[in-house]
């Protein structure tokens, strides 16, 4: 409590409010534009952080990244264009949710269910530090195959077509992730010669091609009308009260995943968005509701990925792993005032720990406050004709990708995976099946490998090991609890057409 | 808003990151251009990349210009290093590069460039050694224990790295073919989560620079067994190097080092040498770096080319003895 008391402070100190009010406000903006995300404005303002006490710096930069998890759910919603990767899988349910005349109520509801998940993920990076740290410790390979194994069973029914349509956009997401450099052996796979398909394919190039620029183009073809009520009253942003209720589970059990996925080195906010997503599917009474604007769909996501970015600072500030890139540019912008993230920052520098906890309490408020009026705004945008918002967004996307490694190759990549997106729609394939394959694809296939070195080649410690045992039985039941009704629903089909017949 | 706010607000953004990252003009320069760009090879947010900005930072007031980062990763290195290889070679544009640099022409089939003639060395900016440590759960407390342990038991002891054919990896890779003893490599993507998955006690050993694991041998966590340089740290001198340990002739660094595009001018490589020395040679900057376990590296001219190629001709032995694969 102390410690909280001091944490408190520091972050009150005006010159650390301004910095986390510069934080919030940039990451939301950054957050609303599609293309353009926390990684590229946290790479931008990390020479600023120079000049800057670290733990400003720190409040500017974690502002700037759980921000546009706020902000980015906004263009999935209006536009069906995620602003981050992360939500990416808001576009599912968030834009029939506006074309049914909802878009106020789903800012508002993901505003809300982001600013839940955000503070629950902040009292578990308080209270549970200690406990988290030991958890993500004991994940070894064995355990991460084996949670990713769950995780792609669980996303295999996330979109809404033929699963088998679902499982083929799985192997083609982790066919695309083959490309490049294989961590375990050093090999280049299908690179072509070409030292730019080194690195592979970046996450932000292959979602924003099949989710943005897909998007950008059918529209050219499909003259779409225009959102009639553009302007919003905050008691049209009000959900119902059958909405709040059917919310409020969705958003903890998101919360819950993303406090279980954002500390875990790799996986963070995209991976908690999409499984949370299909956990709620699976849960709902009605399946069929999703994607079609269902509540649920869009609460539970954006609590998880809220929640998946808090968390994803404790093993960043507790053990010095940076869960993803942008986390990686954060621990470099303390080493740059030469101090060591680890096991020690807590105590040594507990002011500067504390005051950035602190701080992200103050920057969820803030990030509320700013979020519910800016709604009015950000839906006045579908006003502006498509001929002009169009070829803003697609400057954005192009300018967002290049600044992640400054190639100009990843613009062409990502043309040539929008036009893939746009072809999968016409032939009635999903982009979400993709995207999942894509990220635990590689994750599957690196841990099983590290397992299968370290345990000699061995299968048996997959199931002895107890959270890896426990995770695969999961999986097991998951596949026998598919293919029930699965099985039941062709048996009645089939039953309804003999009878038809005669 | 409005499509036109929208295009001001863009507008605005890149204006004022553009602004912040160039900061406040300098002293009038002694070289003929304003701005120096310094590629770094790596992503943002690392040592490298660290090394880079506070290179950049004192180099730039130094000599009177604006120097600004630019993270040009890819291809292990290669990407960045290509892109200065091909710059014009007035110093405008620079490259700050590690390890792989003199490991690549070892581990690759074929590069862009020549790792020799297409760059003019300026400087070895920053070196370190690194500490080999285990699982406390591990028998051994010495480095013999641990070798002795190997033999014993073949195939039993594993040992993580950021990757296939870093550095750290050959270290590794060194001391096996030295002391004859069996110890498989698992890649890790990165060096923080190689140290986990030695603290998770997923792998028996690791390699990393002092400050990322001090505090674990402190806690007992994690046990010291030696450091790879040819000599003791000054932050921790009871770990002992390798060499000591009764395998004479070992060392390997982590290296940092400056270079330019081949064929520039003596005037032009003199005056940046000149800078980086005197930059160098400020106590505040080493004890910067050596908070970070960095050690400066005072070699240049002459002496620091003949340095590059002993390092190209050392790692090239080694990946050739460990028989890895040419990619």
């Amino acid at each position: 409590m102390d410690n909280l008391i001091l944490g408190f402070d520091v972050a009150l100190s005006l010159h650390n409010l301004a910095y986390c009010f510069i934080g919030v406000l940039l990451g939301t903006f950054i957050g609303v534009l599609p293309g353009v995300g926390a990684l590229a404005a946290v790479s931008m303002l990390l020479p600023i952080t120079f000049h800057l006490d670290p733990t400003a710096g720190l409040i500017m930069l974690g502002g700037v990244y759980y921000g546009s998890e706020y902000g980015g759910s906004t263009s999935s919603i209006l536009l069906n264009l995620p602003g981050t990767a992360s939500n990416a899988v808001t576009c599912l349910d968030g834009y029939p949710m506006a074309k049914n005349g909802r878009a106020g109520v789903a800012l508002f509801m993901t505003t809300v269910a982001s600013f839940v998940g955000g503070c629950i993920g902040i009292v578990i990076l308080i209270v549970l530090t200690p406990t988290v740290v030991s958890f993500a410790l004991a994940f070894g390979p064995a355990e991460f195959v084996s949670a990713m194994i769950l995780g792609l069973i669980a996303a295999a029914t996330i979109g809404q077509g033929s699963p088998l349509k679902g499982l083929a956009m799985v192997a083609l997401g982790m066919l695309l992730a083959l490309i490049g450099v294989d961590e375990n052996s050093g090999a280049v796979r299908y690179d072509f010669g070409s030292l730019y398909l080194y690195e592979g394919l970046h996450l932000v190039v292959v979602a924003m091609g099949l989710f943005g620029v897909s998007e950008v183009i059918s529209s050219i073809l499909t003259d779409r009308d225009k959102n009639a009520s553009a302007w919003v009253s905050f008691r049209s942003m009000m959900p119902t009260r059958k909405e709040i209720k059917v919310s409020i589970m969705p958003m903890l059990r998101g919360t819950a995943v993303g406090s279980i996925f954002g500390p875990l080195p790799g996986t963070g906010p995209t991976v908690a968005s999409f499984l949370s997503y299909a956990l709620e599917k699976r849960v709902a009474r009605d399946p069929s509701r999703f994607g079609k604007g269902a509540i649920e769909g869009i609460c539970s996501p954006e609590a998880s990925n809220n929640a998946a970015v808090q968390t994803a600072f404790i093993p960043t500030l507790a053990l010095g792993i940076p869960g993803s890139a942008t986390m990686a540019i954060m621990l470099g912008a303390l080493m740059i005032h030469g101090i060591t993230p680890g096991p020690r920052l807590i105590t040594e520098h507990s002011d500067l720990f504390w005051g950035v906890v602190a701080s992200f309490w103050i920057g969820n408020l803030f990030l509320m406050l700013l979020n519910i009026p800016l709604i009015g705004v950000w839906v006045s945008l579908l006003r502006i004709p498509y001929s002009l918002l169009y070829p803003a967004i697609l400057t954005l996307i192009c300018i967002g990708v290049y600044s992640i490694r400054y190639s100009a190759f990843d613009i062409v990549m990502v043309a040539a995976l929008g036009v893939l997106g746009y072809l999968m729609r016409l032939a009635r394939f999903e982009p979400a099946p993709l995207l999942i394959g894509f990220i635990l694809g590689p994750m599957i296939e690196q841990n099983f490998r590290r397992a299968m070195l370290i345990f000699g080649g061995d299968f048996m410690p997959f199931i002895q090991r107890p959270i890896s045992g426990l995770l695969l039985g999961v999986a097991v039941l998951l596949i026998l609890m598919i293919s029930y009704s699965n099985l039941r629903s062709v048996i009645r089909s089939v039953t309804a057409q003999t009878r038809r017949a005669r | 808003m409005t499509i036109r706010s929208i295009h001001a607000f863009s507008v605005a953004l890149i204006a004022s990151f553009a602004g912040l990252i160039a900061g406040p003009t300098r002293a009038e320069s002694s070289l003929p251009f304003n701005e120096m760009v310094i590629v770094s090879p790596y992503d943002a947010g690392g040592a490298a990349d660290m090394i880079a900005r506070k290179v950049a930072d004192e180099l730039g007031k130094n000599l009177g210009v604006t120097a600004i980062v630019e993270n040009r990763p890819g291809a292990g290195t290669i990407i960045g290093s290509n892109h200065v290889a091909q710059a014009k070679p007035d110093g405008s544009v620079l490259l700050l590069t590690a390890t792989n640099h003199v490991i690549n022409p070892a581990t690759r089939k074929s590069l862009p460039y020549d790792t020799i003639a297409d760059f003019t060395p300026i400087g070895l900016v920053v070196s370190a050694a690194n500490v080999l440590f285990i699982n406390p759960s591990i028998p051994a407390n010495t480095l013999q224990e641990f070798i002795a342990l190997a033999k014993e038991k073949p195939g039993t002891l594993t040992f993580a790295t950021n990757s296939v054919g870093s550095g750290n990896h050959l270290s590794g890779e060194l001391l096996k073919s030295m002391a004859g003893f069996d110890m498989t490599h698992v890649s890790y993507g990165g060096g923080a989560q190689g140290v986990a998955a030695v603290l998770g006690n997923h792998v028996s050993a690791g390699f990393a620079s002092l400050p990322n694991v001090q505090s674990y041998f402190q806690d007992g966590q994690l046990k010291a067994l030696a450091v790879t340089g040819s000599e003791r740290l000054e932050a921790a001198p009871e770990i002992p190097t390798v060499a000591e340990s009764g395998l004479d002739g070992y060392e390997t660094l982590s290296i940092f080092v400056l270079l330019g595009p081949a064929g520039m001018s003596e005037e032009t490589e003199k005056t940046i040498e000149n800078a980086l020395k005197e930059v160098m040679s400020n106590d505040e900057i080493k004890q910067f770096f050596s908070s970070q376990g960095l050690v400066v590296g005072d070699l240049y001219g002459a002496e620091f080319a003949q340095y590059i190629e002993a390092e190209i001709k050392k790692w090239s032995s080694v990946v050739e003895n460990a028989g890895i694969e040419k990619q």
